[in-house]
């Protein structure tokens, strides 16, 4: 079916096949995930032993495989998963029982909080010195910046977060260690209420940015280059628009249709988190909650985050898709 | 902006350069040994202690807990029916006292009259039986605890404050299945069907502390108990900081953001010159119940030979290790238990370092070097020697043991195992040689461990040890009343597996802990800082260091 683009029951049809057609994709990286955890040597009993834990005696490490059902077939499991996650029901962590659903949406906040300050300090970084450097091609300042950003690009984000740490908070003590806030009587650093949350925010936005912004000005970089070689480019200059706003108002707007899809890949990373920053940043968030349950074998918790991922990075590439024909009066429903 | 940043990068390079670690500060060495400083100094009472947490508890619940986190928390929280002292003899908790029927099979024991609940209600024999039924029931999964009570015949209240617990058999440790906390019946019982799974995140308080905060992965706040009946503590606060990275746990410790942490070896070696760590901080040095061993799985072809396994355990340049992983910090064991419990006989003599000797021996054994590898009947002396990913010190051990067994002709190859996989092979036996830790306990009953009846599956004797003799040393103990004469047994039994060698009970690494300066009455233990009564309850400031 071929519709023009602001054909709005082509728009329905178009959103509907997708959804129903994302389905069957949802549930094969279900099946792949379930048959992975399981597949990985271990279980929730030899877990157990971890982290000054104790050991389990096999009998009563057989009683908790019962009583988490492990003992039954496997195809009988993830029936058994599939028709309580069909009703949103993601189980019970093994580790501290709570639901899975609670737990997830309770480290969410955060990790959403870093992550989209981290994307929009990339794009609000990124577009400008992207289209400054696609400019001045070969000019001092775009030699400088993208050396630099490569070698940004280069270094482990680990490193660098503990250089900066080094640096800012222990050397000039001027931002704090760890942590989300200083709520208690003794704070990780200065300041107070909405300060105290933004000097926490610092360094841990600074270390998740830093790596995108990277490859992301990279990207601006070549895709305004070659749009700005376009005859329409050179029309709009010839019809008296100021270079400036050749680039800006005409070149930029057809960069943007890859990077469209460069962002609608960043989103889903928004909230899967990041393992290392949050470790060491002592971050509450998504990351570290996936972390440990893979290392628990805390089965429901691995499902239940990959079921939410997938669905997130499914709609992302949706809503990707439908930018794109947004942007590009060529781009077609079918 | 080119200056700015080469500026930039310079102040970063300076300031990592003075972070990182000296090298050895000389030959001298730390001294090792145990703090009592509880009697030193007057107590005062007040302000917030701050302790470190390397992971986040699981849970709460004071007898599903499986982590030291966990038991950190719980131990301020809930007391114990009976407790560990300073020196690891069994003392009073809820319990005050207790008498063991003539047969020993059964135990009366008696919670304190003024042991009450943080709402001020008794706690009573009827929560303690609870517990116990509890615990004893598999379905719980009270994995801690559960094997303490195999043979549990029943539970009777004698009254609101005694009980009775009755066992199949008599058992010469059977006090040490109650060193457990207790579950408030009343919280649980609308649930039964769920179990003790589905009660409050937050227990009930019988003990100094009771908990007033849980933020997930961030901290757990306590706040004085003002119902609790026994010595009350000295701190009005006590916040558990969640911090992972021990980097990280470092720096908080010279900013005061937490008072204590257990250091990794090259921490302890780099503040022992970090002006900022000696400001605020001491180290403690000593030795606690656990220790690093090599196990052979004694049913593989391979090390069935006794006089190969000796070899083997000649083989492991242990004077070296201490003296160059450890920089003197760690001592040379000769049986299966840490050298600070009694059972340990300290007359006998570990095997010493002697690639001749052991030379001989694998040749005594029958092996024949064919091609620069040993050989036997066809069998080549080859194998895998699984750790836990991750550990520094067990991949560097495993690697000069690698050196010094391929020297004789032996092929061993050192394989990380990830953490639950590689227990996962452990338990079911499916390995050719270990390197693994041993976590200590006070109860030095090894029956569970080495016993043969106890190989993979049915136990824990992950190396399949069978001796007639030990088994025989090993049931004795269990049912040996006399301390003197059970000691003297477990004396015995410690040289029959010595001269066994099963396994090379290598070395025990020492505990490194720092301590902020403010921290008063410190006690260490081989139990640690912590796990023995009072606890860290008994801490007080001191006042001397002003936080920055």
């Amino acid at each position: 079916v071929v519709g023009p683009r602001g054909d709005a029951p082509a728009l329905i049809r178009y959103v509907v096949r997708r959804l129903l057609l994302a389905v069957p994709t949802l549930l094969g990286i279900l099946f792949c995930v379930f048959l992975l955890s399981r597949l990985a040597p271990g279980d929730p009993a030899s877990a157990l032993a971890r982290g000054g834990g104790r050991r389990v005696s096999p009998e009563a490490a057989r009683a908790l495989r019962h009583a988490y059902g492990l003992d039954r077939p496997m195809a009988a499991q993830l029936a058994a998963w599939l028709e309580h996650a069909a009703r949103l029901d993601f189980g019970l962590s093994y580790q501290d029982h709570r639901p899975v659903s609670t737990r997830i949406f309770e480290a969410l906040p955060y990790t959403l909080e870093l992550n989209a300050l981290a994307l929009l300090l990339t794009l609000a970084i990124g577009i400008p010195l992207g289209v400054a450097q696609a400019r001045r091609a070969g000019s001092a300042l775009d030699r400088t910046t993208s050396g630099f950003l490569f070698l940004l690009y280069s270094m482990p984000s680990f490193w660098v977060a503990m250089l900066l740490l080094t640096l800012f908070s222990v050397r000039l003590r001027w931002l704090p260690l760890f942590g989300v806030s200083s709520d208690l009587p003794v704070g990780g650093g200065g300041g107070t209420g909405l300060v105290d949350r933004i000097l926490h925010l610092v360094l841990p936005v600074t270390c998740l940015t830093y790596v995108t912004l990277a490859y992301f000005t990279r990207m601006v970089r070549s895709s305004v280059r070659e749009e700005m070689g376009r005859p329409y480019v050179v029309a709009a200059i010839a019809r008296g628009a100021s270079p400036g706003q050749a680039v800006w108002r005409h070149a930029l707007r057809n960069a943007m249709l890859p990077l469209l899809t460069l962002v609608g890949l960043l989103l889903p990373g928004l909230l899967s988190g990041s393992v290392i920053i949050e470790q060491i940043f002592a971050w509450p968030g998504l990351g570290r909650l996936y972390f440990g349950a893979i290392l628990a074998r805390d089965y429901p918790v691995v499902l239940g985050l990959s079921f939410f991922t997938a669905v997130l990075t499914l709609a992302a590439i949706l809503l990707t898709d439908l930018l794109y024909a947004a942007a590009d009066p060529r781009v077609r429903y079918e | 902006l080119r200056r700015i940043l080469a500026i930039l990068a310079l102040v970063a390079a300076a300031g990592a350069c003075r972070d990182r670690p000296r090298e050895s500060p000389g030959p001298t060495l730390p001294p090792i040994g145990f703090i009592d400083e509880s009697a030193v100094g007057a107590p005062r009472d007040g302000g917030t202690l701050y302790r470190r947490l390397e992971g986040e508890p699981a849970t709460l619940n004071p007898i599903l807990q499986t982590s030291d986190y966990e038991d950190f928390v719980i131990s301020l929280v809930s007391r114990n029916l009976v407790d560990f002292d300073k020196r690891l003899e069994v003392t009073g908790g809820l319990c005050d006292h207790w008498e063991f029927s003539p047969d020993h099979a059964s135990i009366t024991l008696h919670i304190r009259e003024d042991a009450v609940w943080e709402d001020g209600a008794p706690v009573t024999a009827h929560d303690a039986a609870f517990t116990i039924r509890k615990a004893a029931d598999p379905a719980t999964g009270a994995v801690l605890f559960s094997t303490g009570f195999d043979g549990l015949r029943s539970v009777q209240e004698l009254g609101a404050k005694t009980l009775r617990v009755s066992f199949s058999e008599p058992y010469a440790y059977r006090l040490y299945a109650f060193n457990m906390p207790v579950l408030r019946a009343d919280r649980y019982q609308k649930g039964e069907t769920s179990g003790v799974q589905a009660g409050p995140r937050l227990p009930v308080s019988d003990g100094p502390y009771r908990v007033v905060g849980w933020k997930t992965s961030e901290s757990i706040t306590l706040e004085r108990n003002t119902r609790y009946w026994g010595e009350p503590g000295h701190f009005d606060r006590i916040v558990f900081r969640i911090l992972p990275d021990g980097t990280q746990a470092y720096r908080a410790l010279a900013r005061g953001l937490i008072d204590e942490m257990r250091m990794t070896t090259a921490q302890y070696r780099a503040s022992r010159t970090d002006p900022d760590f000696r400001k605020c901080c001491r180290a403690t040095v000593f030795y606690d119940l656990s220790y690093v061993y090599v196990g052979f799985n004694n049913r593989s072809p391979l090390f069935a030979d006794v006089r190969t396994r000796r070899a083997l355990s000649m083989l492991l340049d242990r004077g070296a290790i201490v003296r160059d992983l450890y920089f003197g910090t760690a001592r040379i064991l000769s049986g299966p238990w840490p050298a600070d419990l009694p059972a340990y006989d300290p007359f006998v003599a570990p095997y010493p370092f002697d690639p001749a000797h052991a030379r001989a021996l694998l040749a005594e054994a029958g092996w024949r070097n064919a091609g620069g590898v040993l050989e036997r009947g066809g069998l080549r002396f080859e194998f895998d020697l699984l750790y836990g990913s991750g550990s520094v010190a067990a991949r560097q051990v495993s690697e000069i043991y690698e050196s010094a067994l391929q020297a004789v002709g032996i092929l061993c190859h050192p394989r990380p195992v990830e953490w639950a996989a590689f227990e996962k092979r452990m338990d079911s036996g499916d390995f050719q040689a270990v390197f693994s830790a041993w976590s200590g306990d006070p109860n030095p009953d090894l029956y569970a461990f080495w016993h043969s009846s106890q190989a993979p599956p049915n136990g824990l004797n992950n190396l399949s040890y069978s001796d007639p003799k030990a088994d025989r040393l090993m049931e004795e103990v269990r049912l040996e009343f006399d301390p003197a004469k059970r000691l003297r047994l477990l004396h015995e039994l410690h040289r029959v597996i010595h001269d066994d060698a099963p396994a090379i009970f290598a070395l025990q690494g020492a505990q490194k802990y720092a301590v902020s300066r403010r921290i008063g009455g410190l006690v260490t233990t081989p139990m640690g800082l912590f796990k023995f009564w009072p606890d860290s309850s008994a801490w007080w400031d001191r006042g001397e260091t002003p936080r920055p």
